[in-house]
């Protein structure tokens, strides 16, 4: 099988916390590799994304310049690119409505709590969004050391399906 | 890091050793912390030196070290080597451990199965 790059979006509401930093770990080097590019998108997006997910990833030297809070329908449109991956990480234990990606790429739901929806000080804040960042990045660097040729189908869907139930394990 | 998410991600067809050429006196607590936040035990971890694992029966030596930075250590016997340069965040914030920590296990442990033909 040839090397091939997967397109991943992730998807949440807002678009403005979870799925960008999901998108932003991605695509680093080191972690994606080469094999993924990753994307991210909302059903409602904020329209701009979260400060607080800004200075975290600008802090670890992580590329924010071309990030941006956008409503999915804009993976839809024909030019779009063709997804392999989607990855809900939204959280519908805490009732919210995660949207549902129809069609044909592999999905998975990786919901974790929702930073953005922390209220109390900036400390707690900080620490809500180093909270979700550590446990996206746990789940993607996972998800990257797949071994993708081998895994197909069934075997693939329960790897993906493992890495969301994480949280369920007492994470 | 590299040692205890090899031994979780690929135990136990692997088992993995570390060591430096000059060892600190403690693990850092900054790559103890972000162990334990991916759920990784990290009991009996400690600093040793090259000595400490010489006479193991060794089948691949991976070199983590960023060479732009520091220099490189050689291992003294003829065994199949990788270089996989890594930021090293000793001194840095927890979160970045946390991405040294994935950038390892997204890097690293796929080459290991592949060196090794797993």
């Amino acid at each position: 099988m040839t090397e091939r790059i997967y397109n991943v979006l992730f998807l949440c509401t807002g678009n403005s916390a979870r799925s960008i930093l999901a998108e932003s770990i991605l695509n680093l080097p080191l972690v994606g590799r080469g094999k993924f590019r990753a994307y991210s998108a909302g059903s409602h997006p904020a329209g701009q994304v979260n400060p607080l997910a800004i200075e975290l990833l600008a802090k670890n030297r992580i590329p924010t310049d071309s990030l941006r809070s956008k409503n999915w329908d804009e993976f839809a449109t024909p030019g779009a690119p063709q997804l392999d991956f989607v990855f809900t990480v939204c959280d519908n234990a805490a009732g919210e409505v995660c949207p549902v990606w129809p069609g044909q790429p592999m999905t998975a739901h990786w919901g974790i709590a929702d930073p953005a929806a922390v209220e109390g000080s900036e400390e707690e804040k900080r620490k809500a969004f180093f909270t979700a960042y550590n446990q996206l990045s746990t789940r993607i660097s996972l998800f990257s050391n797949l071994p993708l040729a081998k895994l197909q189908g069934m075997g693939l869907q329960q790897e993906l399906n493992a890495i969301g139930n994480l949280r369920a394990k007492g994470e | 890091m590299a040692e205890v998410l090899l031994n979780h991600d690929l135990g136990p067809q692997v088992r993995a050793l570390s060591a430096g050429t000059r060892p600190q006196s403690k693990v850092a607590d900054g790559a103890i912390e972000a162990l334990r936040l991916a759920g990784l035990n990290t009991d009996g971890l400690y600093p040793k030196d090259v000595d400490a694992v010489m006479n193991q029966a060794i089948d691949l030596v991976v070199t983590v070290c960023d060479n732009a930075k520091e220099s490189c250590p050689i291992f003294p016997r003829p065994v199949p080597r990788i270089h996989l340069p890594f930021h090293d965040p000793h001194g840095e914030s927890l979160e970045s451990f946390v991405r040294v920590r994935d950038e390892i296990r997204a890097t690293l442990v796929p080459a290991v199965r592949e060196e090794l033909g797993l």
